[in-house]
């Protein structure tokens, strides 16, 4: 395809904006917003000169015509933006493509944005992805654009785990622009960046880790661009990349078989729970409520299975097993001092940047002899406030 | 396995058509392709995004496989190892994938029926199929509902003949005898290669250059309908090699050529003798080839004598009177436009080759050679009722023609627009993923709807199918498009008035007018909520589309539609009184055959139809 003028760009964008907003009838603040997605993509097409781009207006239409289940709708929006992104910056690796590429990732949904948050991140990533690396033979085979093109997910990979909340943390993005700067060997700060992800906790450790991969990216091309790809391809949930990877992907479905209990149990509060005959296996999903500043280990309350023939399983619940049900949540993630559940629930909240993660964890526990009784108790020297939350059971 | 056998071709095809680095940057990007699925389908299960696997996987692969010959496309020539042997060999690795796509459930129209006549001639000799049908436990056919089809003939002595022609299943004696169905559906396989070889020699050999011939290629071998038809047992590939043989032979004035390949071509098809003839007169140039003319018309002829009794098979002299010119005009468009059987929505890479045909004096002369020829053909295939194929796969009785018609659109590639062929494109990735996921859906049921039309109304309870143009069941649709084909033909041959603009208002345009009331409503149809009732005629009912369509309601049965408010007329067929109500209102319908009554809609929106006494087959409701 030929490259159009700006002035048909301007027209399709404006077009496509329309139909968007005819189209896309879903209920969820991202296909409220399908206009401004299919604006942001017209946008990569004009900015990297590839007509082709375009082409994911129409498939986002008939993504929003023919796929009426929320989850696979959104995903396969996901699925084209990525696409189309990608291609922009195969086909024209303009540094200008991240100022779409964050819109997309974190100005969704767009009451949420503070502006002059947003725009100090924007910032930031501008400042990363200009940060001048050496020329080398670029997928298209055309010499002089890895550079871009590898600059571009790097870029938005910071801004999207850059935390809106506190304000010192906007300069997150600056400080990694200033270390690419300098003229050392990159993989000299990615091992203090590491040692610091090892030992730090969960929200700290999370941009540790992407600063890392931005020091180490250029000996690791192809891997890079395809977790590139297929994380950006999560933009209806960025909030869920940005402060829940990689343990989302090990999340579990909650049983149609579990038994809602709701109980939030205060310092030193306990709760029974009679298992029905021929229970050999217990699956209790709890949570922690006002928990987030508890650190990983700390003991928020016991499980005490009783057995048909009086033996009893005790074990004891750790911010690690559970955590603060709502932590993942932006205003409150970076504060937080809770990992991610071993087995968290895959329960999604929310949408674009602002979407959560409900990491109720989900303890199992066997009995040889047969399950009588549950009992949870919350540990008595919870802090004020906090409480344990036993939210379902399931029996097996 | 088939996984297996996709691997294996997309790992092979690359070292067929590439070398040195662009090899090793298509090797890259297919690691990474596969890396991005894999890790897409890790974050499918905790996302709970509800998809069919399979049809994803094969989408994966009709996409990856899409973006090979992009690349090989894209690639200078220095880089490719390109010709017509090679190419042939890279797009015969996916049809050796298609087959066990092709075989996810039992072969269906016609096949099975060319598989018993193959059995028939290897197990038996002969041609009668009696014992096969008392016999179809140990057939390859699968098919053990197999009874003789309407109308074939009854030899003297009770013999069932089938009225297919013997020549397919003499070729595919081999096949079958060494690996049963695969093996019957490789022979097919094999000139599907030849086809493909025989298409890239063509365009060469009409002045076509390298870089268009590898852009247009794919479309033409991996898209439909060849590659529906690659992978199943129907003459019509085989049908197409022999016809652009035959096309390449009498432009070259090679005879030894063009003789074998058009024999073989009307041994195929009886049917085909209708392009024989045309192409024969434009081919003689000595007294031996008339000699030989005769005998290729002569011996198809006396074969259907010999098996049937009939020098024309189960045809009729009569067919010989063209048809009406109004149902010329209905079958011509519907070839080209029907929602469900046409070009434009079947294979929509080859209206560039009807567009093409605008500029006949600029066509290389091979494409004006083969087009002519087929005139004849379908000056009597489209008055026919069923000019779209019947029960098979879409485009049947035009797909021996798509080569030349594919030639002319490597003739005008360069001129066309880029957005009708990006378009086009990705329709045709989209009808490939969903034949090879679903090739039950190949056969389609003639009703007017197509799977697009049906699947939106069923999602959003509304008639989107009457915005599907319809020959099949003519609609206002048909009419428009119709309009539109003409003035495209005659002023905006380059598609370059598609501006990307438009067609993202049109689509919007398409899904608004789309979830309101029409002006009809026909009861059949998916956006109807049917609470009881059944389909009138049934679904397998062998030429349904001369049926009026319906639905037929008891006491207590249903239907909820969307219809506009006000008068309107109803259309119905009832054995006896019977009474409905629309709204707060009760009709009495007096029995009557294709009868109809004068109805009130309270208001337009949702409206419920009940049957209160009696039964009654609806037809439609026509809004006055």
């Amino acid at each position: 395809m030929r490259t159009r003028s700006d002035l048909h760009w301007l027209a399709f964008a404006i077009a496509a904006a329309i139909a968007a907003h005819f189209v896309a009838t879903g209920g969820t603040p991202i296909d409220r917003q399908l206009p401004f997605v299919a604006v942001l993509l017209a946008a990569c097409g004009w900015i990297a000169c590839a007509p082709m781009v375009g082409m994911s207006i129409p498939l986002l239409l008939l993504a929003a015509m023919f796929l009426p289940d929320e989850r696979t709708r959104l995903f396969a929006y996901g699925l084209i933006g990525a696409a189309a992104f990608a291609w922009a910056v195969v086909r024209g690796p303009k540094l200008a493509l991240v100022v779409p590429g964050v819109m997309l990732l974190r100005w969704i949904p767009i009451e949420n944005v503070v502006l002059w948050r947003e725009l100090v991140v924007l910032g930031g990533a501008l400042a990363v992805s200009g940060v001048r690396r050496p020329p080398r033979r670029s997928i298209s085979g055309q010499s002089g654009g890895m550079a871009a093109t590898l600059q571009i997910p790097i870029a938005l990979a910071i801004a999207l785990v850059t935390p809106a909340y506190p304000a010192r943390l906007l300069l997150f993005p600056f400080l990694v622009a200033f270390l690419l700067w300098l003229p050392l060997p990159r993989f000299i700060w990615a091992i203090p960046f590491a040692i610091a992800a090892y030992y730090a906790r969960y929200s700290i450790a999370t941009l540790c880790v992407v600063a890392v991969i931005a020091f180490v990216a250029e000996s690791v091309r192809i891997p890079i661009y395809a977790f590139a790809i297929a994380l950006f391809a999560m933009w209806p949930w960025s909030g869920i990349v940005a402060r829940a990877m990689p343990r989302f992907l090990f999340a579990e479905g909650a049983s149609k078989n579990e038994t809602p209990v709701w109980v939030a149990l205060e310092a030193g509060r306990s709760v029974s729970i009679d298992a029905p005959p021929n229970a050999y296996r217990v699956v209790i999903t709890a949570s922690g409520a006002n928990a987030s500043r508890l650190p990983a280990g700390r003991a928020v309350g016991r499980v005490e299975v009783m057995g048909r023939e009086g033996k009893v399983i005790r074990r004891e619940l750790r911010i690690g097993d559970v955590a603060d049900f709502g932590f993942t949540r932006r205003e409150h993630f970076f504060a937080s001092r809770n990992p991610i559940p071993r087995h968290t629930l895959d329960d999604i909240h929310g949408y674009g940047i602002a979407a959560w993660l409900h990491t109720a964890g989900r303890i199992a526990q066997v009995s040889l002899d047969g399950i009588a009784t549950v009992r949870a108790t919350a540990a008595p020297d919870l802090p004020p406030a906090t409480k344990l939350q036993i939210e379902a059971v399931e029996f097996e | 396995m088939t996984l297996a056998l996709f691997v294996a071709a997309s790992l092979v095809a690359p070292f067929v058509l590439l070398r040195g680095g662009a090899l090793r940057i298509w090797l890259a990007l297919e690691a990474g392709a596969w890396v991005v699925f894999g890790f897409l389908a890790v974050l499918a299960r905790p996302l709970q995004v509800i998809v069919d696997s399979y049809l994803v996987l094969v989408a994966f692969g009709v996409l990856l496989t899409a973006a090979f010959w992009t690349f090989v496309a894209r690639r200078p020539p220095i880089e490719l190892r390109w010709s017509a042997t090679r190419a042939a060999i890279a797009v015969t690795l996916f049809y050796i994938v298609a087959v066990p796509l092709m075989l996810r459930t039992p072969i269906d129209g016609d096949e099975p029926f060319y598989l018993l006549i193959t059995e028939s001639l290897l197990h038996d000799r002969d041609l009668d199929l009696a014992n096969q049908y008392r016999d179809l436990a140990h057939s390859a056919t699968g098919r053990t509902d197999l009874v003789p089809q309407l109308g074939d003939p009854v030899g003297p002595r009770g013999e069932r003949i089938s009225r297919h022609e013997p020549f397919l299943p003499l070729l595919m004696i081999p096949g079958r005898a060494l690996g049963g169905l695969p093996g019957a559906i490789a022979t097919i396989v094999v000139f599907a290669a030849l086809l493909a070889r025989s298409t890239v020699r063509l365009f060469e050999d009409e002045g076509i250059d390298d870089e268009t011939i590898r852009a247009v290629f794919p479309f033409i071998a991996l898209g439909p309908p060849i590659v529906f038809y690659a992978a199943r047992i129907w003459p019509e590939v085989p049908a197409a090699f022999c016809f652009v043989e035959a096309v390449r032979g009498v432009r070259q004035r090679r005879a030894w050529r063009w003789v074998p390949a058009l024999l073989a071509f009307v041994l195929l098809k009886l049917r085909f003798l209708l392009v024989a003839i045309v192409l024969l007169a434009r081919a003689l140039r000595t007294r031996g080839q008339i000699l030989v003319a005769v005998v290729i018309i002569a011996v198809p002829l006396l074969i259907a004598w010999l098996v049937s009794g009939s020098p024309t098979n189960v045809h009729s002299l009569a067919e010989l009177i063209p048809g009406s010119p109004a149902a010329m005009a209905r079958g011509l468009f519907g070839l080209l436009l029907d929602g469900a059987a046409g070009i434009l929505f079947q294979a929509p890479i080859y209206l560039l080759g009807v567009l093409a045909l605008a500029r006949w004096r600029d066509m290389p002369a091979g494409f004006r050679l083969g087009m002519s020829s087929t005139i004849l053909y379908l000056l009597y295939l489209v008055p026919r009722a069923e000019w779209h194929g019947g029960w098979s796969p879409p485009l049947r009785y035009i797909v021996f023609l798509m080569p030349l018609l594919a030639l002319g659109v490597a003739a005008i590639w360069k001129r066309v627009a880029p957005t009708p062929i990006a378009l086009a494109a990705a329709w045709t990735i989209a009808l490939v993923a969903h034949g090879m996921a679903y090739p039950w859906r190949l056969f389609h049921i003639e009703n007017g709807e197509n799977p697009a039309g049906e699947m939106l109304s069923s999602i959003w309870h509304s008639d989107f199918s009457r915005l599907f143009p319809s020959f099949i069941r003519l609609n206002f649709a048909a009419i428009v498009a119709s309009v539109v084909a003409v003035i495209v033909f005659l002023v905006f041959r380059s598609g370059r008035a598609l501006h990307p603009a438009i067609v993202v208002l049109l689509m919007a345009a398409f899904f608004v007018i789309g979830r309101r009331p029409g002006d009809r409503v026909e009861f059949e149809d998916a956006h109807v909520i049917h609470r009881g009732g059944t389909l009138y005629p049934y679904e397998f009912q062998v030429q349904r589309f001369l049926y009026p369509g319906g639905w037929i309601v008891h006491s207590g049965d249903s239907l909820s539609f969307l219809a506009r408010g006000g008068p309107a007329r109803l259309q119905y067929s009832a054995p006896a009184r019977a009474m409905i109500q629309i709204g707060s209102r009760a009709y009495v319908l007096p029995p009557g055959r294709r009868a109809a009554i004068a109805v009130k809609i309270p208001r337009e929106g949702r409206v419920e139809l009940r049957c209160l006494s009696g039964e009654v087959n609806l037809d439609r409701l026509d809004h006055d």
